[in-house]
């Protein structure tokens, strides 16, 4: 039986849509609908998808930002979808976030070392002397030299402020990280730094990550295991070597088609597995098809798909597909 | 002869705090039909050469060099010449499709402005006026016409629609279909797809290369993904930090990168085949104060004493330019 930190099942979360002056509630937005995943320990897990799949609703949900509709979220074996607001707190303090753009979810009026001690305070860990030794400890962390302390983050690059807010996110000493597209907003020679400098954390202080991204060439070189999200549904789920060797789902291929290549070997792979797709959108997550979500661009699509919704087939171990085609 | 010559452009910024040495002695010429992608990281001056080309710097810019467009200096040209040659030779695709439209317009009436006041530097309000009142019919069937060409589905109801009503891979063809209506030359576009979802982005891609050919139309690309650069040009510049480091054929420059910048970049992009991540050490440079020699050299990996102290020629290597002082000699 492996070794699971975090267990989510049928998770689903719905915003409403109201309307009239009494806000009566018109419809429901549908952005994660019946998830269910589990992240082994010391992993790096990664959730790809288009823009408005509803990935990085299922990061936040996780996390707490989000009270979830219905489903469960089992953390080193207690739901804290159960559990009382100050007993969720305690919880929460083993898993953090880091954001996307770090421009925006860093504070401009407060100083480096107020940044990367909030949580401590949040949380009322330490007293203000211990605050400050461990504000020095985390900035070495994340190889930023002790005078970034007393910098706003305005004087600071796109890449120094993504450590910034790697170094609050392991204030609390957490053992799950959700990186939130840690890297698009940065040009690709500080992502690879800020990537291997990940890296090096998860394998020394023994974190566990799940990787909210869109670029399939960072899951290849940074993830364990894969999950691909559609209209607020996963497509598949397979360990990374199987989903760049046999990806199965026509828009797992549709994906891998559309990435630009840089060398001519990934060129060659990308025609071997891509798969091209009617073009179009992706559908609205408040009125979804019927069926499979993606039978409208899908190329294969029969009559079962429009109107069955797929059930998850194994293809081999943990590589699960949810396709008519392989039912 | 080429259709765009740029000839040591030279691009500084007057501010406060003194000059701000942007962009140095950059070189190229772009033939008819031929697509050049402008590759670099942000900061790097890629954005300022497409703005100097269309003639959109803001006033306290110095721009020194040629820019000859079909053998005439477009930089020592007055305002009411330019404009008919801004938008109407030269036209512009924008980095963001939702706010580079007005969002209280439809898209025909983007497409009006388009098609009636521009290259007209004193259109003048009442013509402006006259013109809202009632869309002649055979604009109406150009701005069909053109909404085909991008393959927009449902042109009629699109020319109807708020530029909020439509997705961003459909405006991003909208603004394909506005640039291209005047009948260009040259098409610059900067970073059209960033903004946009990698499965549309390649659509997007698919159709410029389509028009290119079909309307025999030259492209600059600028873009900081050089996977998009491989898809859309047939000739790559590099640039780091406002100078020019190396051009070649894209695929040939990717697959085989001679300066070590160059490398740097390659070996940095996480791929799918092969390869580890390896990012450069250093960030960007300070342009008031830029290092002497190549600009490059505090970064560089293999820096000898000459990259500090003079600046590098371009050195020709297997047909292409390398700013490299490894290459000389």
């Amino acid at each position: 039986m492996a070794n699971y930190i975090l267990e989510v099942k049928n998770l689903k979360k719905y915003f409403p849509i109201t309307a009239g002056i009494f806000n009566r509630i018109v419809g429901w937005v549908k952005a994660v609908d019946d998830v269910s995943f589990s992240v082994e320990r010391n992993t790096t897990y990664a959730i790809v998808g288009e823009s408005g799949c509803g990935k990085s609703t299922l990061a936040r949900t996780i996390i707490g930002i989000y009270a979830p509709t219905s489903g469960s979220i089992i953390f080193e074996g207690t739901d804290i979808t159960k559990l009382s607001r100050k007993e969720k707190l305690r919880v929460l303090r083993k898993m953090s976030i880091v954001f996307q753009d770090p421009t925006s979810s860093l504070n401009p009026r407060h100083k480096v070392i107020d940044i990367i001690t909030a949580p401590l305070k949040v949380h009322k860990i330490s007293s203000s002397r211990e605050r400050k030794e461990k504000a020095k400890e985390l900035i070495k962390v994340v190889e930023l030299d002790e005078t970034f302390l007393n910098k706003y983050p305005h004087e600071l690059s796109g890449g120094q402020r993504q450590r910034v807010a790697i170094a609050r996110a392991l204030a609390l000493e957490p053992e799950l990280i959700i990186l939130d597209e840690p890297t698009s907003a940065l040009d690709v020679s500080v992502q690879a730094k800020i990537l291997n400098l990940l890296k090096h954390l998860q394998k020394k202080l023994k974190l566990t990550y799940i990787l909210i991204t869109h670029n399939l060439g960072v899951v290849k070189n940074f993830a364990d295991h894969v999950s691909v999200m559609y209209a607020g549904k996963i497509v598949e789920t397979a360990p990374i070597d199987k989903i760049f060797s046999e990806p199965k789902h026509p828009y797992t291929r549709a994906l891998i088609d559309a990435i630009p290549p840089v060398t001519p070997e990934e060129e060659e792979l990308i025609k071997k597995l891509g798969l091209k797709i009617k073009p179009g959108d992706p559908p609205s997550l408040s009125n979804p098809p019927s069926g499979c979500r993606f039978h409208p661009r899908c190329p294969f699509a029969t009559e079962k798909c429009r109107k069955e919704e797929p059930k998850p087939v194994v293809i081999s171990e943990n590589h699960v597909v949810y396709c008519h085609l392989f039912s | 002869m080429a259709l765009l010559e740029v000839k040591n452009l030279t691009v500084y910024f007057k501010t406060f705090i003194g000059i701000s040495k942007v962009v140095e002695d950059v070189n190229f010429t772009l033939e008819k039909g031929e697509s050049l992608a402008l590759v670099g990281e942000s900061g790097s001056g890629k954005t300022t050469v497409l703005k100097t080309i269309l003639g959109v710097l803001p006033p306290n810019a110095i721009v020194k060099g040629e820019l000859l467009f079909k053998n005439t200096n477009l930089l020592s040209m007055g305002n009411d010449e330019l404009s008919k040659i801004r938008g109407m030779e030269i036209t512009y695709i924008p980095q963001e499709p939702l706010s580079a439209l007005n969002p209280f317009y439809t898209i025909e009436e983007h497409f009006l402005d388009r098609l009636v006041l521009s290259g007209k530097p004193k259109a003048g309000i009442l013509s402006y006026i006259k013109l809202r009142r009632k869309v002649p019919s055979e604009l109406k069937k150009t701005m069909l016409e053109y909404l085909e060409k991008v393959k927009i589905p449902d042109p009629e109801r699109v020319l109807k629609s708020y530029p909020m009503q439509l997705s961003g891979g459909m405006l991003q063809r909208i603004l394909i279909a506005l640039a291209i209506v005047s009948n260009p030359s040259i098409l610059l576009a900067d970073e059209p797809t960033t903004a946009l979802d990698v499965v549309t982005q390649k659509e997007i891609l698919e159709l410029l290369k389509e028009l290119q050919k079909d309307l025999g139309l030259s492209i600059i690309y600028v873009t900081h993904d050089l996977g998009v650069a491989r898809a859309i040009a047939d000739k790559v510049i590099v640039m780091y930090a406002g100078h020019m480091v190396e051009e070649g054929i894209t695929s040939e420059v990717l697959a085989k990168p001679l300066h070590p910048y160059t490398k740097g970049l390659v070996d940095s992009i996480p791929k799918l085949v092969g390869g580890g991540l390896h990012g450069i050490e250093g960030g960007l440079i300070d342009y008031y104060n830029p290092p002497s020699g190549c600009r490059f050299h505090p970064r560089c990996p293999k820096a000898m004493s000459i990259c500090r102290e003079t600046r590098p020629k371009p050195f020709i290597v297997n047909g292409r330019k390398v700013y490299c002082w490894l290459y000389g000699e």
